[in-house]
């Protein structure tokens, strides 16, 4: 059995170079051989035209992927450029699926899978996972991972990488890539059935600073009362009982260093805070149930670190001593906020800890998962790893 | 009276605990006209007051926030058990049902409420209703987790549902792969088992035709050399005017011939033959064999009945090895039947995919522990047979692709069947 993994990145200026010179690199150690999947991410102000060059490069090869803001591997790291992975498996089933609009209704997201039909159930490949790629703007990131266990019957695996909505380096809207296709609201992804255990792990460095607090009013997209009080309000109480001192200018670092989190046995699901407006409400992406505790948490740069060590650490248990091929590496884009200088201590650990492996790691706009034993949904400010057997 | 009891059973009303809060505060406004008001629900988990609602005059020098957060301080370190004033103007009424502690009204009031019966209706309605509504709401909650909970559950059982029907699906693939696999074993093991006899057959034919060939190379001069000799004998004696010598040469001479014959059989047998492959007219070829054989059949008073079906399918051969069948059939038939002499009938039918012969008798049928020897080379029955001719039969049948088979019943006939199959044509075969 024998996996090959080639990852190249570039940060050429313009797009269609950039995707050419992205495919180029990764073909130095891929070599000529057939590509079963293409990985495609970036975070170039021309999303579209770094796919053209990309395809152009490859040819006709099932390709899926998201913008991100920023691509790192043991080449190093490109904040405006593109990384594309070209994997190869004799062992591997890679079957890419995508979905052309917002999510709503019964409509299903996934389609059919190959794993769980009639020629799938009873086969070899008894490994079943998948990835998943949306843009961030049109759908519910919790509903997306909750749907996607729903039609897997929680026989899979999941772990993927909402595409970003930027507003700085460089501001763009999110778009997700699926074969020459670019699409602005949508999922792209792959059901991967394998032979061998696949690696797939989450982690991060979080720890409740504060609370318990109770959720008590909530819409889509903001928590708007804590115990029974704007939600700001009680912030504004930690942030008295921490003496942390804020303007208008330093509070958006405050917000992005205390996230708040659901919390159990250790672990936190973590949402970043975006901000409050007028009615007291926080603005977050997937905001937790009304009835639910949350803490206020808070996290140092040696623990985010130990983090990407653990869940490349976690994903290698998980492949059952078999060698490992490649790696994915998702990385909310968050984290090198909050890390800001110690940023290129994580990326140097995730370089570290999987030696001479291949790997590609983009910065996504969180982490989506649901693996056995952990909480599913929509993780912020979190690492994922997916470790592809030799 | 009456208004308080409008109050209680708009209390009552209320449809959730937000608006339970909201009136709870406005009939406790009306009663006591506070600066402020303030409910606090109880969160038995969390062991602390969470804000119900606030009522704070637009005019009021205090902001909604500060009242609040002081409101919580203040509660909070106050006993639950007895209403009291923790401070100046800060008025403390805990809410209790008979069972526990729902939450406390927070009033800013000058002077304490005169404790009339009024005033503890409104406060024992007021923690009840608090207390129906904060559960009825959690009821909801719990009912609408419950009802997503089970969207979810039916969507996983359709999954389950989808999958089980795909394991039965190969369940049964695999148990119809199974009997199939049985079923061309049991085949293939029949083949094999016929194969085999066919070998063991054909060898057994071949030993025959190699030895009848060295004995017809070895005796065929010498026999040749006696029947000259034998020849001029006769002729001498037939000079001399010996009759009963002459009738014995005779009697040697017939069987000098009959062993001849036997050499010419045994040849033939073995000699490699050439094999046409053409459209049969299977009517005629029986026409045929009737006027070949009327002669030797009138002498042993044998009736020949011949039932040919019209419009018969087309089947391709030789057709004088197709005679060759239908001559030894009908010789043993004849044997079969002597010496009273019998009914002898030959038909041909078809059932679309092949085209019989048949030769039935009525004679007095096979010994049924002889029947499955039958095409045995060298086995025979009759004192005067070489044991050839239904081997012989059957080996031209097999070249044809047919087959022949015999059914016999005591004192009832025989009668022996010869299949060939139907052809579109007659190329390439």
């Amino acid at each position: 059995m024998n996996t090959t993994i080639g990852v190249g990145l570039s940060d050429g200026r313009d797009g269609y170079s950039c995707g050419q010179q992205a495919v180029d690199a990764a073909r130095q150690a891929f070599g000529s051989a057939t590509v079963s999947l293409a990985l495609l991410f970036t975070s170039h102000p021309r999303p579209d035209e770094v796919l053209k060059g990309v395809n152009a490069a490859l040819g006709n090869v099932p390709l899926i992927g998201a913008t991100s803001a920023g691509q790192y591997s043991h080449e190093g790291y490109v904040e405006q450029g593109a990384g594309v992975m070209l994997i190869q498996s004799d062992h591997i089933q890679f079957h890419p699926t995508v979905y052309r609009q917002r999510l709503f209704g019964g409509r299903k997201l996934l389609g059919k899978l190959r794993g769980i039909a009639k020629d799938g159930l009873g086969s070899a490949n008894q490994h079943r996972a998948l990835m998943l790629f949306p843009d961030d703007r049109s759908m519910n990131l919790d509903s997306v991972v909750d749907r996607a266990m729903t039609e897997t019957a929680m026989l899979y695996d999941i772990l993927g990488g909402p595409g970003p909505t930027t507003h700085d380096t460089p501001p763009r809207p999110p778009a997700v890539f699926h074969n020459k296709r670019l699409i602005h609201s949508g999922l792209s992804g792959a059901e991967i059935l394998s032979q061998s255990p696949l690696g797939m792990a989450l982690a991060n460095g979080w720890t409740p600073l504060s609370g318990p607090y109770r959720v008590t009013q909530t819409d889509a997209r903001r928590i708007i009362k804590l115990d029974g009080r704007p939600s700001w309000e009680v912030y504004e109480d930690f942030l008295t009982e921490r003496a942390l001192a804020y303007t208008a200018e330093t509070l958006p670092r405050i917000l992005l260093n205390h996230p708040i989190g659901v919390c159990e046995d250790g672990d936190c699901k973590v949402s970043v805070l975006m901000g409050f407006d007028d009615d007291g409400a926080l603005k977050v992406t997937s905001p937790p149930a009304e009835g639910q505790l949350i803490h206020i948490l808070a996290t140092e740069p040696d623990a985010m670190v130990t983090a990407a060590e653990r869940a490349i650490e976690h994903a290698t248990q998980r492949l059952s001593a078999k060698p490992r091929a490649g790696a994915l590496f998702i990385d909310c884009m968050s984290t090198g906020w909050v890390l800001e200088d110690a940023y290129p201590r994580q990326r140097a650990a995730v370089q570290s800890s999987l030696g001479d492996v291949p790997f590609l790691g983009f910065r996504s706009h969180g982490v989506l998962a649901r693996l056995q034993g952990q909480t599913a949904g929509h993780f912020e400010c979190s690492v994922g790893a997916c470790l592809l057997p030799a | 009276m009456d208004e308080l009891a409008l109050t209680l059973a708009n209390l009552f009303c209320a449809a959730d605990a937000d608006q339970a809060a909201a009136r709870t505060l406005l009939a406790w406004a009306q009663l006591t006209q506070p600066h402020w008001a303030c409910l606090l629900f109880w969160d038995a988990e969390l062991g602390r007051y969470i804000i119900g609602d606030t009522w704070l005059p637009a005019m009021s020098s205090m902001d909604a926030p500060t009242l609040r957060r002081h409101v919580l301080k203040v509660a909070q370190q106050h006993d639950p058990a007895t209403a009291g004033t923790p401070e100046p103007g800060f008025f403390y009424q805990p809410l209790n049902t008979p069972d526990q502690h729902v939450g406390a009204l927070c009033a800013g009031l000058d002077q304490v409420p005169a404790a009339t019966d009024e005033y503890g209706l409104l406060v024992n309605c007021t923690a009840r209703a608090l207390y129906t509504s904060t559960r009825l709401e959690q009821a909801d909650q719990v009912q609408q987790q419950l009802e997503a909970e089970r969207a979810r559950l039916e969507q996983l059982l359709q999954a389950v549902e989808q999958q089980q029907r795909t394991i039965d699906q190969l369940l049964l693939a695999e148990r119809q792969l199974s009997a199939s696999l049985e079923a061309k074993v049991e085949e293939r093991t029949a083949a094999l088992h016929a194969a085999q006899a066919r070998l063991i057959q054909s060898e057994k034919l071949a030993v025959i035709g190699q030895l009848a060939s060295s004995l017809a190379h070895e005796l065929n001069n010498p026999l040749q050399a006696i029947q000259s000799g034998l020849g001029l004998i006769m002729s001498e004696v037939d000079s001399k005017g010996s009759p009963r010598m002459h009738a014995d040469l005779s009697t040697i001479q017939q069987e000098l011939e009959r062993i001849e014959s036997i050499f010419h059989q045994m040849l033939d047998f073995y000699r490699p033959v050439s094999f046409e492959f053409v459209p049969l007219d299977l009517n005629a070829i029986c026409e045929g064999v009737r006027v070949l054989l009327r002669k030797r059949l009138q002498e042993t008073h044998i009736t020949l009945v011949l039932e040919l079906a019209a419009n018969l399918p087309l089947t391709c051969g030789d057709s004088n090895q197709i005679k060759q069948i239908l001559i030894n059939l009908i010789l043993n038939a004849d044997e079969a039947l002597a010496p009273d002499g019998g009914t002898i009938a030959l038909r041909t039918t078809s059932d679309g995919q092949t085209v019989c012969l048949s030769v039935s008798d009525d004679g007095p049928g096979i010994d049924p522990q002889h029947q499955a020897r039958l095409f045995e080379p060298l086995f025979t029955t009759k004192t005067r047979g070489l044991g050839l001719g239904l081997a012989i039969s059957q080996e031209i049948a097999q070249r044809h692709d047919g087959s022949i088979t015999a059914h016999s019943t005591p004192d009832q006939g025989t009668t022996f069947t010869v299949r060939l199959p139907v052809r579109r044509h007659c190329h390439d075969e």
